[in-house]
């Protein structure tokens, strides 16, 4: 559903440029939908964000950013329902 | 051309209404139960849900969300709409509204259909709506903290104190679920025992062997996890190992108790986290195996429209049709809960404002389909099967013989030996009295399923639905300790200071100790219940899960209030002002009412005039406690309630002087 045609204005740019994971093959894509549903890290659409975002800096190695999502999604709120 | 498709869906479900209008007394297919649910959808989603959008929310994609604005690649992740809504539904989906229809099924399948489907297309998916934009435009808030900003501080603290108690209610009736699923079935515990070591696998692969590699780790889990499911009637049929994995209700509370303060206090990737995705995976394959197999099979549903308990002389759970219907189905209609969720992970994720009213008031709906297939499940059972496995024993007559005879007094047939033959076909020792829905819904899944996908299987359908419920039950209470660990540490922070330290030990374990006793505490009450122990604490539980819904109302309608739109404040009103009426008329009957079987007091008070004369006054003088401590809690629900929807009420009308939005208005 498109709730916001009639707003007047500049377009906002396309959604494929936009949506990380929306990329890459069938089975690259598959993957990412397995991970996203299901809360799983993605250490492939980290390490894009981190040489786009800041290429001065060394990307964290896949152990750091396991470690570090851990405890992001275990010691917040809730991330499931009953 | 696509308006013509969205008033043909809406008329399809006036259709399917309109069959079950006619077809009162006699039995109906779930063919037009799922048709009135999905075309009534259809219409909220395209008529309600886009008003909701445009004239109250005003989402527009020119508006950069948090995703894109603050992207990290961690959390803030900018994801495609149908991704994220997955994600969404996944998280929100769980034990509740597979087990409140079941129980709400003594009223006869219609009122529980009415109030699914009309209570989310009114309530339900605006408060998920509401609150995901809400906190879409506040950088991802959570619902604690927009309370704290847009009410006030005090309101703030008190959702907090009502979270943590309904969290522990929660975990304590989800467990008491699993724990009647599992008494006495070697299979089932089998199963789930093998869930300890496969996850400890599980973990150490994707944090020591292979770092970050949760899928293929997830994958192996899931065959082994299939692999023990089959093994299981091995185990449950051999005269060795049978015994060994069969245990009573109280051993198996025990377990659960010491199993959730372990995964508490160790490391989240031994357990927890592979717990986690082994049963995320359960439970969306699980989902679309079970709207498979209705569409394939369209059952018959057996239940009569409407029982005679609507009057509240019902064996499942006593109270009238008003309000108990309402507070027994809370997820499914409307659950509180989701706006804890709501205001978590998904505003994070999401990638326009425009894809909010998909995610939110779309996966709301969802869940609320998963509700009616759990009602078709139930209610396509024979219904004499359905009152003799949900009722407590002591009202049945104590022995199968005896229940025959009960279940003819309500108006129902069983035959001598279907009981026994049913519990033969799925591999269980007895059926009678299984209460709890898990059960009840395991035996409707089986059914379903087996008439789907082949009926060779029954016994493993069966100890599938258990094994895939009692799943991710132990996962919310894996969970749901954690959080509430953190909780009760940022609250005792503040009287205790060290205690609000989350990285030091002994603090970690006094608040798990303190979260565990909280919930086992009502566990073992439920367990040790002579009538079952779900008949008094589910109500509990749904009367708590509405009140939350009402405080998440309360800040949505401050939320569209502050951002000038006072016109438009009914769309949350009208449903907290439902919500306020039947969970405040239930409490009320909960403390106050005079059926001993309803009133916690009038309860207490029968016991203790029956306390003279007593065969085991010990045990009397326990069940006197639990019913004032149950009537305790219900009071403090109430309070918490009622002062956070005044205070906001304050908000409203300008006692505090403050209507200039909060919101952050960041344009591309």
């Amino acid at each position: 559903m498109r709730a916001t045609r009639e707003v007047r204005g500049p377009a906002p740019p396309p959604r494929e440029a936009r949506a990380a994971g929306a990329r890459g093959g069938v089975v690259a894509r598959l993957v990412t939908l397995v991970r996203r549903v299901t809360g799983m890290p993605d250490y492939a659409a980290y390490v894009a964000h981190c040489r786009a975002a800041h290429p001065d800096r060394p990307v964290p190695s896949e152990q750091e950013f396991f470690d570090e999502y851990l405890v992001r999604r275990y010691e917040g709120g809730p991330t499931r329902c009953c | 051309m696509a308006r013509l498709g969205w008033l043909l869906a809406s008329l399809l479900g006036a259709v399917g209404w309109g069959a079950i209008a006619l077809s009162r007394g006699e039995t109906i297919n779930a063919a037009w139960l799922v048709l009135a649910a999905v075309g009534t959808y259809l219409a909220g989603y395209r008529f309600y849900a886009r008003f909701i959008a445009r004239r109250v929310l005003e989402l527009d994609d020119r508006r950069i969300t948090p995703a894109h604005r603050l992207a990290n690649g961690r959390d803030f992740v900018a994801t495609p709409r149908f991704v994220l809504f997955g994600h969404h539904f996944a998280a929100i989906a769980g034990a509740g509204p597979l087990v409140g229809p079941v129980l709400a099924a003594q009223f006869g399948y219609l009122p529980g259909t009415l109030w699914i489907v009309i209570g989310v297309v009114l309530g339900g998916a605006v408060q998920d709506f509401v609150i995901l934009v809400g906190s879409l435009r506040r950088d991802g808030k959570s619902l604690g903290q927009m309370a704290r900003e847009e009410i006030g501080p005090t309101t703030g603290m008190l959702a907090m104190v009502a979270i943590l108690a309904i969290m522990i209610i929660l975990l304590a009736v989800l467990a008491l679920v699993v724990v009647r699923a599992l008494e006495h079935s070697p299979w089932g515990v089998f199963t789930i025992v093998c869930t300890i070591p496969i996850a400890l696998v599980m973990g150490f692969w994707m944090k020591v062997w292979r770092p970050g590699k949760t899928l293929e780790a997830s994958l192996f889990g899931i065959a082994m996890l299939m692999l023990a499911l089959v093994a299981g009637r091995w185990v449950a049929e051999s005269p060795t190992w049978g015994p060994i994995f069969t245990a009573d209700g109280v051993t198996i509370a025990w377990g659960i108790i010491v199993y959730g303060f372990i995964a508490s206090v160790i490391p989240v990737w031994m357990l927890l986290c592979p717990r986690d995705y082994l049963s995320t995976f359960l439970k969306v394959g699980t989902v679309l195996a079970l709207a498979a197999g209705i569409l394939l099979t369209l059952p018959t549903i057996q239940l009569p429209a409407v029982t005679p308990f609507i009057d509240g002389t019902g064996p499942v759970f006593a109270g009238a049709l008003f309000p108990f219907c309402f507070i027994t189905i809370a997820c499914g209609a409307i659950s509180g809960f989701h706006a804890l969720v709501a205001s978590g992970t998904t505003p994070k994720m999401l990638d326009r404002e425009g894809d909010a009213p998909a995610i939110g008031y779309g996966g709301m709906l969802t869940e609320s389909f998963v509700a009616i297939m759990a009602l078709i499940a139930a209610a396509a059972l024979d219904p004499g099967v359905y009152f003799a496995m949900n009722a407590p024993l002591p009202l049945l007559g104590g022995t199968a013989d005896a229940a025959i005879e009960t279940i003819r007094g309500w108006g129902f047939t069983l035959a001598p030996g279907q009981m026994e033959a049913l519990a033969a076909s799925v591999g269980e020792s007895t059926l009678l009295s299984r209460t709890g829905g898990a059960p009840s819904l395991a035996v409707g899944m089986a059914q379903i399923f087996s008439g789907a996908f082949g009926s060779t299987l029954t016994a493993l359908w069966y100890h599938f639905a258990i094994m895939f419920e009692a799943l991710f039950i132990l996962t919310t209470v894996d969970t749901g300790t954690r959080v509430g660990r953190f909780m009760f540490q940022e609250l005792a922070g503040h009287v205790v200071r060290p205690l609000g330290r989350t990285s030091w030990y002994p603090a970690t374990v006094v608040a798990s100790v303190a979260i565990v006793s909280g919930w086992g505490w009502f566990l073992i009450q439920g367990v040790t219940d002579p009538m079952g122990g779900i008949n008094a604490l589910w109500p509990l539980f749904g009367i708590s899960n509405q009140l939350l819904a009402a405080v998440a109302l309360s800040v949505g309608t401050t939320l569209i209030i502050r951002r000038g739109k006072r016109q438009h404040a009914w769309v949350t009103l009208v449903p907290l002002a439902w919500l306020l009426v039947i969970t405040t008329t239930a409490a009320w009957q909960k403390l106050f009412h005079a059926d001993p079987r309803i009133g916690f007091l009038s309860h207490a008070a029968a016991l203790r005039d029956g306390l003279a004369t007593a065969a085991d006054p010990a045990t009397t003088g326990r069940l006197i406690l639990n019913a004032n401590i149950n009537a305790v809690l219900c009071g403090v629900f109430l309070v918490v309630t009622w002062a956070v929807v005044l205070s906001s009420i304050r908000v409203w009308t300008g006692r505090e002087k403050r209507e200039e939005s909060s919101e952050r208005e960041v344009f591309a």
